[in-house]
């Protein structure tokens, strides 16, 4: 036996055909009203009105970008975030991580001035680099 | 009484039945109730494949409508809102509810005409037609429910509520594109699902 076959847009209007029936309607709108009846619109509270307006006014970015530079402002920061016009800060940072590495300490200063020195004289003395 | 949002009219009506209920006139809510249940019913019940589920979440669509109606602004089409509290609901309810999902169909109503709208054999014994159209109902309703929530979605709102493009974006809060894209997928699913009752759409060329 061949069996029928339809295009996808046909089969899927199959679907629109599966409804309750009017005794359903009835029903459904008898248990409706009682839910309603026990049910009061939410009045909006004036502070929700308010988030709704700052959020219209001012996209998310944009408050988080203004708190973002409040922060900055009052000086409190992350110290990851220590930027370079506060060198009191950026100091602090490289001293602390001298002392865990003592590579560029008082020492090392002092071999770098030597080195100079010693250049300095071989120039005198007629050697050129 | 069966929506039509397409029409312009249709939410200018919306607004004014909106604006009775807002001073005051609870019936005007009926209204509301009445032009839209039966599409919502629609949309939920095939995208939940269970009655009793269906009417429970339309109860509750309702419910959530009247009492957040304050919040409808009219900056969309009053029926966008509403589509999309019956959405935002029926998925929440499908994410809940995945490892218990039972099954339990409508029966399909004026055979008659649906084997007129399907060109079915009008030689066919009654008794054979009602077994054919049973069996495509549970074929399509099983590879309907084989799609993700969000793929069903667009199939139902496209296919089944004839609703455009631009009318799921808003629904959906998406971009035309996104709802594009995820149509042709759900679509090459269902084909895929349902290859031996689809004809052949290469050869009608």
């Amino acid at each position: 036996m061949n069996r029928k076959l339809f295009n996808l847009s046909q089969l899927l209007q199959l679907k629109r055909y599966e409804m309750p029936t009017e005794a359903f309607w009835d029903e459904f709108d008898t248990r409706l009203q009682q839910q309603l009846a026990s049910v009061t619109p939410a009045s909006i509270s004036p502070i929700h009105n308010l988030v709704v307006w700052m959020r219209r006014l001012f996209p998310i970015t944009a408050i988080c970008m203004v708190m973002i530079g409040m922060l900055y402002a009052l000086g409190i920061q992350h110290p990851r975030f220590i930027s370079l016009n506060q060198p009191n800060m950026l100091a602090s940072c490289f001293y602390s991580s001298v002392d865990q590495v003592p590579t560029l300490n008082d020492k090392g200063i002092d071999n770098l001035l030597c080195s100079q020195k010693k250049v300095a004289s071989l120039t005198a003395h007629g050697f050129h680099f | 009484m069966n929506a039509d949002p397409k029409s312009n009219g249709s939410n200018d009506e919306d607004l004014q039945w909106l604006e009775r209920f807002k001073a005051g006139n609870t019936h005007a809510f009926d209204f509301i109730v009445r032009k839209y249940q039966r599409c919502l019913y629609r949309i939920i019940y095939n995208m939940v494949s269970n009655k009793e589920d269906a009417a429970d979440m339309l109860q509750n669509v309702f419910i959530k409508a009247f009492q957040s109606i304050e919040q409808f602004k009219g900056e969309s089409n009053f029926y966008t809102w509403l589509y999309r509290i019956a959405i935002n609901l029926t998925l929440n309810f499908i994410e809940k509810n995945k490892k218990r999902a039972s099954i339990a169909l409508e029966p399909i109503a004026n055979e008659e005409g649906v084997a007129e709208f399907l060109n079915l054999d009008k030689n066919a014994k009654p008794g054979d037609r009602a077994l054919l159209l049973k069996e495509l109902q549970e074929k399509l309703n099983e590879s309907l429910q084989n799609l993700s929530s969000i793929h069903r979605t667009v199939i139902v709102l496209f296919e089944i509520e004839g609703l455009s493009h631009k009318e799921i974006a808003q629904i959906l809060h998406c971009t035309e594109g996104t709802v594009r894209s995820r149509l042709h997928y759900a679509k090459e699913q269902l084909k895929h699902s349902l290859l031996p009752y689809l004809k052949d759409e290469s050869e009608t060329i």
